[in-house]
């Protein structure tokens, strides 16, 4: 018994010893390894191309996608990839972890001088300050530009008589003769925590008069408090949608699914979405015309600023092996061509697009929002505040509209949140405290 | 001779001796250390980790006792600790009464089918805890789930979400776990029903027991040992097997209400990258459910004793 379980550890012994080699041989190519949360909207077959065409160009290259998981993972997974000593040379990453977790935690390579200027000459400038930090850029922007609105069912609207409404006051009016004809006037992926702060950066945009990006960056500097006025203002905002019948409390029991299939059932006649829902729009809601409208103006001197950006990047791992850094490079290059890019953009029905050379989906909603929402579209917040901010605010809003919390009591446990992440060092330009050791990791 | 002869022999059997052990020693050692480091080495270095700051990405730094004391200053960790308890209190009594009836139903001399009732019975408990979460997810929507077509057929008023509700949500969560587990239960009851002897029930009833005496009298001091290991693993699985259900159903909202001290710490391991601070999380809860376990265990030893 002793001498064959001997025989049993030496064989594992051997084969643990092996497993390089074996690997080794398998994979004599270099392989390029691209990580990142799943594109659903991306056919299987799109990204097998652009990866052939690479492939084409570099013959001893095989390139590895690793798109898995929703965006809210990413930093678990590349957390438990970096636990496991997996390599990761090209991230696609999104842009609200860029600034709140990915170059804070120095996990991006400084892309400034790495990445040739004719790349940077594809990419629409406008893009380019959500990937740029400390006056340094650490992603290629690389995908639609979102912004937000309120989706209708225009049948729903004929039958009860209403107009897409402009302000507050028009929003109640539809809601209400929406249910007088049956209808769930609309309904909000309430469940999915991260959906509220987009209703946030509604309602702050128009309650600071238009400042909310700056007012939020006063906050993170200590210039300002999260219980000012404005910003309760706008936590209360979002309690008199329910309030007012526009949204029931049936929509905090609502996830993304539920909500889509409540809209496209024709049992919801709105919801509130980013750009990120046309493809799907499109390949689902059948039975009727769909439109689109701005969130509605809250005050007579206050203007509509949805919030978008563009969403995702394609950056260079900090971790990558140095000899990879000019293949990762290249590959960038690649990617931001117009017809590579188009592989990738295209199946996202941008509204419009970081590359330059590839088009806006033309006509219907997209072009509306393009032509109409774009113009005033301004940085989601969650992509200046931490990620500790972010779900305070998810669990401030949540709070407000069940009930269980006042919204200056809400905003309190904000405040409170970010005392907390002062004291154990938070700063916002977090990048001065780098010292010549930090920056030698992220850059080649 | 005889002493040389004696002090061979006892060589020989300690040397047996200390093959048999070699041999034993051998054969639990890939177990061993398996469980070495499967169990003691995350456990040790959990607890390690707990007295440091660290975030993956740098190197460890020595913090003392500072996780331990912003974990006792922190009110969502405090909440999610009083629903863990809440929790486990509802769920441990619930599952062992519901087993404990249906085990006794299913083992009643004039059920048809029993076969048929105790897999059905069963089927929950085989379902992973991801599926079981989006099914019951569904089945409490408020728009389209079953439970408001139910209530609209009895006339009703329709409920305007479950999950989504603060005060509901959590108990709903428990009564999905109960509805998962409790034929887990009724298993390790039924089991036990059948290793008490008829004629007990047969004698007492010519004594002319009623049922409740004969329950009172028989059945629970003939479950008795089967009851605590139902009531320890039900309350151990309560505190630390209920994260995928919280998770997938409600990820800790609305507003923290279903926050248990798992899902806390999966979001400042993995959202906050505050390692430490979840470790000290971990730690803190697995004192709790040791000396719950410890103070159950001595007093089910004491009883016995008495």
């Amino acid at each position: 018994m002793k001498a064959q379980s001997g025989r049993v550890w030496v064989v594992l012994l051997l084969v643990a010893l092996l497993v390089p080699t074996i690997r080794g041989v398998v994979y004599g190519k270099e392989r390029l390894i691209i990580f990142g949360t799943a594109r659903p909207e991306i056919p299987e077959s799109n990204l097998r191309e652009l990866g052939k065409r690479f492939e084409a160009e570099h013959p001893n290259v095989e390139v590895v996608w690793r798109l898995e998981g929703p965006w809210s993972e990413l930093l678990l997974r590349l957390t438990t990839a970096r636990l496991s000593g997996e390599p990761i040379d090209l991230i696609v990453a999104p842009a609200n972890q860029v600034n709140s977790s990915l170059v804070r935690k120095q996990l991006l390579m400084d892309l400034t001088e790495v990445v040739p200027q004719g790349v940077w000459d594809r990419v629409d400038p406008a893009t380019l300050g959500a990937y740029t930090i400390g006056g340094r850029r650490w992603g290629v922007p690389f995908s639609y530009v979102a912004t937000a609105g309120w989706y209708y069912n225009e049948d729903a609207f004929a039958k009860a008589g209403v107009h897409p409404p402009k302000t507050y006051d028009d929003m109640v009016q539809v809601a209400k003769k929406l249910r007088a004809v049956g209808y769930v006037p609309a309904i909000h992926q309430g469940k999915n925590a991260w959906m509220w702060p987009m209703w946030y950066f509604e309602t702050f945009a128009q309650t600071s008069r238009n400042r909310s990006v700056e007012y939020t960056k006063m906050n993170l500097t200590g210039k300002r408090q999260f219980t000012s006025d404005a910003d309760v203002e706008a936590l209360a905002w979002i309690k008199r949608f329910f309030d007012d019948g526009i949204l029931t409390s049936a929509s905090m029991d609502t996830d993304q699914d539920a909500m889509r299939a409540a809209f496209v059932s024709g049992k919801a006649a709105m919801y509130y979405g980013g750009t990120w829902e046309l493809p799907w729009l499109r390949d689902n809601a059948k039975g009727f015309k769909v439109g689109v409208f701005k969130f509605p103006r809250l005050y007579v001197d206050s203007t509509v600023q949805p919030p978008g950006g563009p969403d995702h990047s394609l950056a260079i791992s900090s971790g990558i092996d140095r000899s990879k850094l000019a293949l990762a490079v290249e590959f960038i290059e690649f990617a931001t061509r117009k017809d590579n890019a188009e592989l990738w953009i295209g199946p996202m029905e941008p509204v419009a697009s970081a590359i330059k050379d590839v088009p806006g989906a033309t006509g219907g909603i997209a072009e509306q929002m393009r032509k109409e929402f774009m113009k005033d579209t301004i940085t989601y917040l969650d992509w200046i505040w931490p990620q500790e901010i972010n779900e305070a605010m998810q669990a401030a809003i949540q709070a407000v509209v069940t009930n269980q919390k006042t919204p200056r009591e809400a905003m309190q446990d904000v405040q409170d949140t970010f005392n907390q992440l002062v004291k154990r060092g938070y700063r916002f330009d977090y990048w001065e405290s780098w010292t010549p050791a930090d920056w030698k990791k992220v850059t080649p | 001779m005889r002493s040389r002869r004696h002090d061979l022999a006892r060589s020989r059997r300690l040397s047996l001796r200390l093959r048999q052990y070699l041999d034993a020693y051998w054969m639990i050692g890939p177990a061993f250390a398996l469980y070495m480091m499967m169990v003691l080495y995350p456990i040790g270095r959990e607890i390690v980790m707990s007295f440091h700051e660290w975030d993956v990405f740098s190197p460890m730094r020595w913090v003392g006792v500072t996780n331990y004391r912003s974990a006792l200053a922190d009110a969502v960790f405090l909440r999610g600790l009083s629903n863990n308890i809440l929790y486990a209190l509802v769920v441990t009594v619930a599952k062992n009464v519901f087993g404990l009836w249906l085990a006794i139903l299913l083992t009643g001399a004039d059920v048809k089918g029993r076969n048929a009732f105790r897999t059905a019975v069963f089927i929950p408990v085989t379902l992973s805890y991801v599926a079981v979460g989006m099914l019951w997810s569904w089945v409490f929507n408020p728009t389209f789930g079953l439970l408001n077509q139910v209530l609209r057929l009895f006339s009703i008023p329709a409920s305007s979400g479950v999950l989504g509700n603060p005060r509901l949500s959590l108990w709903a969560i428990m009564f999905v776990d109960i509805w998962k587990w409790t034929g887990f239960h009724t298993v390790i009851f039924v089991a036990g029903l059948l290793n008490i002897p008829p004629e007990l029930y047969e004698s007492a009833a010519i004594d002319g027991a009623g049922s409740w005496q004969r329950f009172r009298c028989i059945t629970l001091p003939g479950l008795k040992s089967v009851v605590e290991v139902s009531v320890l693993l039900a309350m151990v699985g309560a505190f630390v097997r209920n994260f995928d259900l919280v998770y997938v159903m409600t990820g800790g909202g609305p507003a923290h209400a279903t926050e248990i001290v798992l899902t806390w710490m999966h979001k400042q391991a993995f959202q906050f990258l505050r390692f430490g601070y979840a470790a000290a999380q971990g730690v803190i809860l697995f004192v709790l459910v040791m000396v719950l376990s410890a103070l159950y265990l001595r007093a089910l030893r004491r009883q016995s004793a008495s």
